[in-house]
């Protein structure tokens, strides 16, 4: 995963990476990375919780777009099934017309 | 026997997490390099042409699987048009509980919530994806790093892709 996103890179293709263990990805160099603690085979949540999938998606196209240099990481702080993601999402966007306003 | 072996291995991972995070402190990494490759994002993210990649073992169902009997991985990869719908695709992939990504690919790989942001002009344009699988181990990392993924990368310029979106099993 991280050695593709390095190849990528390197190619000049700009990546952003989510990643279930942050361990790993930090070791290897990754150019930006997003990791979340859910289980194997659920980097995006669950399935058919499309608000939850949007909302990580969010994150990870936000690091694209901002981050300045190589080696940035972000840590999700989210809870596997105990999170309430409608609510999330909408305090989310409450926040973004707020800084919109302004 | 291998194979329902390893399957017993990824229920594991599902029902006790804690034990990814165990062996992820075990794990070697192959390359610890400080140097990290950085390609600047042009534009805004209305301007990019992105394509997903993804390690989770994904491929059309038309395509040939994921070979799930040498036990260093397969280092192969597989196209994914950015126009495929989720009933089109499917998973190859033992090393991993994906009994929910079949269910919904998109936690795996995004693709209906890319070809959204793409509709809706979000993002410029969702380009071609591809997938890996990942437990790549051993001599394959090598073929990994030194032909396919640059076969990927060179595919993703020729497309006029921008950005990539990477996610694991």
């Amino acid at each position: 995963m991280g050695l593709i996103a390095r190849v990528l890179e390197a190619a000049g293709i700009s990546t952003v990476s989510f990643f279930l263990l942050a361990e790993i990805a930090q070791q290897l160099g990754v150019p930006r990375g997003v990791s979340v603690k859910f289980p194997f085979g659920h980097v995006l949540g669950e399935p058919h919780n499309v608000v939850q999938q949007q909302l990580l998606i969010k994150h990870g196209l936000d690091l694209l777009m901002q981050a300045r240099q190589a080696g940035t990481f972000v840590q999700l702080p989210y809870r596997w099934k105990r999170e309430d993601w409608a609510g999330l999402a909408q305090t989310q966007q409450v926040d973004l017309a707020q800084s919109d306003a302004q | 026997m291998r194979r329902a072996f390893n399957q017993l291995g990824a229920w594991f991972y599902r029902v006790m997490p804690g034990l990814g995070q165990r062996w992820a402190k075990r794990f070697q990494v192959q390359t610890v390099e400080a140097h990290i490759p950085w390609a600047a994002v042009r534009g805004t993210l209305a301007q990019q042409r992105i394509s997903l990649i993804t390690t989770g073992g994904v491929h059309l169902r038309s395509d040939s699987a994921f070979d799930m009997h040498d036990p260093h991985g397969d280092p192969s990869f597989r196209l994914i048009p950015a126009s495929a719908k989720p009933n089109d695709l499917m998973i190859t992939h033992d090393y991993y509980d994906h009994r929910d990504a079949d269910q919904d690919v998109n936690i795996v790989l995004p693709i209906s919530h890319f070809q959204q942001l793409a509709a809706q002009g979000t993002i410029q344009h969702l380009g071609p994806c591809y997938s890996f699988m990942g437990h790549i181990t051993d001599e394959h990392i090598d073929t990994l790093i030194k032909q396919t993924a640059p076969t990927v990368a060179r595919n993703l310029r020729a497309a006029g892709i921008t950005a990539a979106v990477l996610t694991p099993a």
